[in-house]
């Protein structure tokens, strides 16, 4: 019997539709709407050995090629709502499918800010945000999303509900799977609801730019204001063409918190960076800033991490990379975080992108998102005994390897 | 076991196997000295490499371990098993690597807390988890037990400073996931192992995240004439969104030990209740919060607020908060440090709780806890040469985790499941939840050779067959 088939058999026709990947693909997808319904629906694929990919509103999967066989889709839309928002305690708690932006409209009514804030392109669910560990733009001050999920829901591969953690700011009661669950992008089973910990709503918000001709002196202005008691939400450093003289490298300092001390943060930085100017910008461009980690136009782009030191060099080693086999490099940093995205066009010239990935691969020190083979070479990816150990906590959770995965990783 | 002995001291040399019963009678408890069992052989390795010889060879013989750093565990976590052998990270004291540039340290397991924080001083940073214990615990107990302490509050506990790991498996199988990177590629091994209780294998050295120093410190001591006053305004300042970098209340009976003990902080003897709050960051934060915090007491009806003056008197305020543990030592001979978390917004109902339920059973109940987390630690005194009051304290102290857990709270913030708590695992969570915590134990440890007995319930795992502690 085909997937679409035996799908209609176990969930209702609001539970049930098509999707098309990326890729052009079209699948069946299906969205139970109860958590008895995912754990049948998980038995039944892992039974009939049916592979399925997990996804909310599927706002990842425009982006990311998909490596895997599918045979269904399974999506989280049909569990959407807030569980529980406790404004005197700083969590929430709410269902998988729920969107992301919903909640923090919701939480930011009762004075809190939801992070990661962030970009609201394609819609994003919680579930999604939980399972693709997704930074945001205030990463710098209230750290990765893994710190901030207190506990989920999950079904595994086999349709066993569990849960780990709860609503709690702190609890080491068991294992944290839920911190197993963030980032393992839906491999290890489905987030079906989590609770965070939620941050206060900033009174005064303010973002601040200056532009920087040269490179090592914009670098030079991140590593100065990373050593002020200033404790900005966001530092970043934006390039859009590497090549000299293209473009200026923007330095943007998103401040936010008492007003007061926004006004102390603001005088700070601008003292230190000495002659660069910084430009207030109007309270709109708050909106730009989220999105920008995203890559609308779909270009070929890579996560880099490198020790906080190094990052500077790694991205100039990058560029030279790039310079030499003809493509143009658009750098997004977050110098104290140490990590960056990097958006690559071809200028015409001969190398393809997989030729750029092994040159990129070669580089010590860097660590490259999203590359499979540059991790291979690079010594990257896990061997020994940590890949026994992922092979055998996957079978934990997914014996019969119903979970197909969008990235490559061990 | 005399093979074993001889294979183990030729990895390890005389010095690193201590097999003479008498040295191993320290070794039969950690800190919760209700549960004892000795261990066939300590083993102290000096590195990563010795450890996972030595655990290569205890894997041949199917031996039990179980992992101990400077045993101050207060749930029974590094009690030893029957025919097993303790390994002890009491020789693995180095600090390998400090990079203040890039705010990480690579320290060996045995390292103890505050060795690491003294040496990154003079570099104006910090290892921020301070539990109480830290003049003792060593970082691979705080990496495995997921500890916190004081300023867990604002800082988060261990799991959010760890950067990075290198493992010794069950089978002597070296895994080296010390990074530093700030995100995990692929899975995120590292962050599932912390707070895995020894469970999952041996920690041998930890890279930790290094933060700065605050700038400015101002440390509160607000009086109060009645505990849940105390507890209202910390409620109210969290629901007010604040945020010092720590709340901590201690109460009348442990303040009277306090004051009567070398940790002495000067705290009022006649109030029922203090409020130590810290507050940090740049001067104009400070002042804010202090200005929006003092309000927010007098609501509760303070009755005065006393700001430290200077750094000694600050730290004469924090050492008696932090050795309130140990005073209590002077108002009865055992204590029963019980660990319980609950929304903050329940902060009033169930201390009032914990104080009936020791009432009720005749017990003598001091209170000194992590309130900004909800993180409760009834402390209960008892004599344990007195089988009907270990009785009623260990009735207490599950009626009190009923209690916690029915509000909405969780079974242990800090201290962890260990063997304590290992069979009110049931009640926090369903079958399915322990089920799913079983089979991933299985993945690190397949032969369930590492802590048996712990964390988990023995009929959810089908564990190794160790006694019931409550038998
Ligand atoms: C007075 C006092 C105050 C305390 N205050 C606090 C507090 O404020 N906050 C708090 O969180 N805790 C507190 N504790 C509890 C305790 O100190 C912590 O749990 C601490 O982290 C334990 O560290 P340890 O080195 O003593 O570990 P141990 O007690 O030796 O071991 C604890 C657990 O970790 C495992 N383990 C130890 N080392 C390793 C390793 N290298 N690899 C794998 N597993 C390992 C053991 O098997 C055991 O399960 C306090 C204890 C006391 C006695």
């Amino acid at each position: 019997m085909e997937p679409s088939a035996r799908l209609e058999q176990l969930l209702s026709a609001a539970e049930i539709g098509t999707f098309r990947l990326g890729d052009g693909r079209e699948l069946p997808l299906a969205a139970p709407a109860s958590f008895g319904a995912w754990s049948e629906l998980l038995s039944l694929l892992s039974r009939d050995g049916l592979r399925a990919l997990p996804l909310g509103n599927g706002s990842k999967l425009e982006r990311r090629p998909v490596h895997s066989e599918i045979d269904v889709l399974v999506s989280t839309r049909n569990l959407a709502g807030i569980l529980q928002y406790e404004p005197g305690d700083g969590t929430v708690t709410a269902l998988a499918g729920t969107e992301w932006h919903a909640i923090e409209a919701v939480v930011s009514a009762g004075s809190h800010h939801l992070t990661p804030d962030v970009s609201p392109a394609g819609a994003p669910t919680l579930g999604g945000v939980v399972a693709s560990a997704q930074a945001g733009i205030d990463r710098l001050r209230w750290g990765p999303l893994r710190d901030n999920v207190l506990g989920i829901r999950f079904v595994s591969g086999d349709g066993r509900v569990a849960r780990s953690g709860g609503a709690l700011v702190k609890n080491v009661t068991g294992y944290d799977l839920h911190r197993l669950h963030c980032g393992a992008e839906g491999s290890l089973g489905v987030v079906l609801e989590a609770s965070l910990r939620l941050a206060p709503q900033p009174s005064e918000r303010r973002i601040l730019r200056t532009r920087i001709a040269d490179r090592s002196e914009a670098w030079q202005a991140c590593r100065t204001l990373g050593r002020l008691d200033v404790q900005p939400w966001t530092l970043c450093l934006r390039n859009e063409d590497s090549r000299p003289g293209q473009s200026p490298w923007e330095l943007t300092l998103l401040l936010a918190g008492r007003q007061a001390v926004v006004d102390w943060e603001q005088r700070e930085a601008e003292a230190a960076v000495g002659g660069a100017s910084f430009e207030q910008l109007p309270a709109e461009a708050y909106d730009d800033l989220r999105t920008f980690a995203d890559n609308p136009r779909g270009r070929p782009a890579l996560g880099l991490q490198a020790r906080p030191s190094q990052l500077e060099a790694r991205i100039e080693q990058a560029l030279q990379a790039c310079t030499a086999r003809g493509w143009r490099l658009e750098t997004r940093a977050h110098p104290r975080i140490a990590s960056a995205l990097l958006l690559f066009e071809p200028l015409g010239g001969e190398s393809s992108f997989e030729e750029l990935e092994l040159s990129l691969a070669r580089i010590e020190g860097a660590r490259w998102r999203d590359l499979p083979r540059a991790q291979a070479k690079n010594g990257q990816r896990l061997t020994g005994p940590a890949a026994e150990l992922v092979r055998r906590l996957r079978a934990s959770l997914d014996p019969r390897g119903v979970f197909a995965r969008c990235t490559p990783h061990g | 076991m005399k093979t074993l002995a001889r294979e183990l001291k030729a990895i390890l040399g005389q010095a690193g196997v201590i097999d003479d019963p008498t040295r191993l009678v320290p070794y039969e408890s950690d800190g919760l000295a209700l549960y004892a069992t000795r261990p066939e052989l300590v083993l102290l390795p000096r590195d990563t490499d010795q450890a996972a010889r030595a655990m290569a060879v205890l894997a041949r013989h199917g031996t039990p371990v179980v992992a101990r750093g400077a045993g101050t565990g207060l749930a029974g976590g590094a009690t030893p098993v029957e025919n097993g052998v303790l390994i002890s990270t009491a020789r693995m004291r180095d600090i390998l690597e400090v990079d203040p540039e890039d705010r990480f340290a690579r320290v060996q397991a045995g390292v103890v807390n505050t060795q690491l924080s003294e040496v990154c001083r003079g570099h104006g940073l910090m290892y921020a988890p301070d539990p109480s214990s830290q003049m003792a615990c060593t970082i691979g107990g705080n990496v495995a037990n997921n500890s916190g302490g004081p300023h867990c509050f604002k800082y988060g506990a261990t799991s959010r400073h760890v950067l990075g790991l290198v493992l010794v498996t069950h089978a002597g199988e070296v895994i080296d996931l010390s990074g530093p990177w700030v995100d995990p590629q692929g899975l995120d091994l590292v962050g599932l192992f912390v707070g895995s209780e020894g469970t999952f294998g041996l920690a041998t050295e930890v890279t930790v995240k290094l933060v700065p120093r605050p700038p400015v410190v101002e440390v509160l001591l607000a009086i109060f004439t009645e505990l849940e006053a105390a507890c209202d305004a910390v409620s109210e300042i969290i629901a007010a969104r604040l945020q010092p970098s720590a709340l901590e209340i201690l109460d009348r009976l442990t303040i009277e030990a306090v004051e009567q003990s070398v940790f002495a902080a000067g705290y009022p003897k006649e109030a029922e209740a203090v409020l130590l709050i810290e507050l940090e960051g740049v001067e104009t934060e400070v002042s804010g919060s202090q200005q929006e915090i003092s309000a927010i007491l007098n609501k509760h009806g303070v009755l005065s607020t006393r700001s430290a003056r200077d750094a000694s008197e600050r730290r004469d305020l924090w050492a008696g908060r932090k050795g309130a543990f140990g005073a209590m030592g002077r108002i009865a001979p055992d204590l029963y440090v019980a660990d319980a978390v609950v929304p903050r917004t329940k902060l009033r109902a169930l201390v009032r709780r914990t104080v009936e339920i020791c009432r009720e059973r005749n017990l003598k109940l001091a209170n000194v806890f992590h309130a900004g987390d909800g993180n409760l630690h009834p402390n209960i005194c008892y004599d344990r040469r007195d089988p009907d009051e270990v009785r009623r304290v260990l009735e207490a102290g599950r009626l009190i985790l009923e209690t916690c857990v029915e509000a909405g709270g969780s079974l242990t913030g800090e201290h962890g499941v260990g063997l304590e708590k290992r069979e009110e695992m049931e009640i926090a969570f369903a079958p399915e939840d322990l089920e799913t915590m079983c089979r991933v134990r299985d993945a690190w440890d397949p032969d369930r050779r590492m802590n048996p007995g712990k964390l988990l319930p023995m009929r959810a795992c089908m564990e190794l067959r160790t006694p019931s502690p409550r038998a």
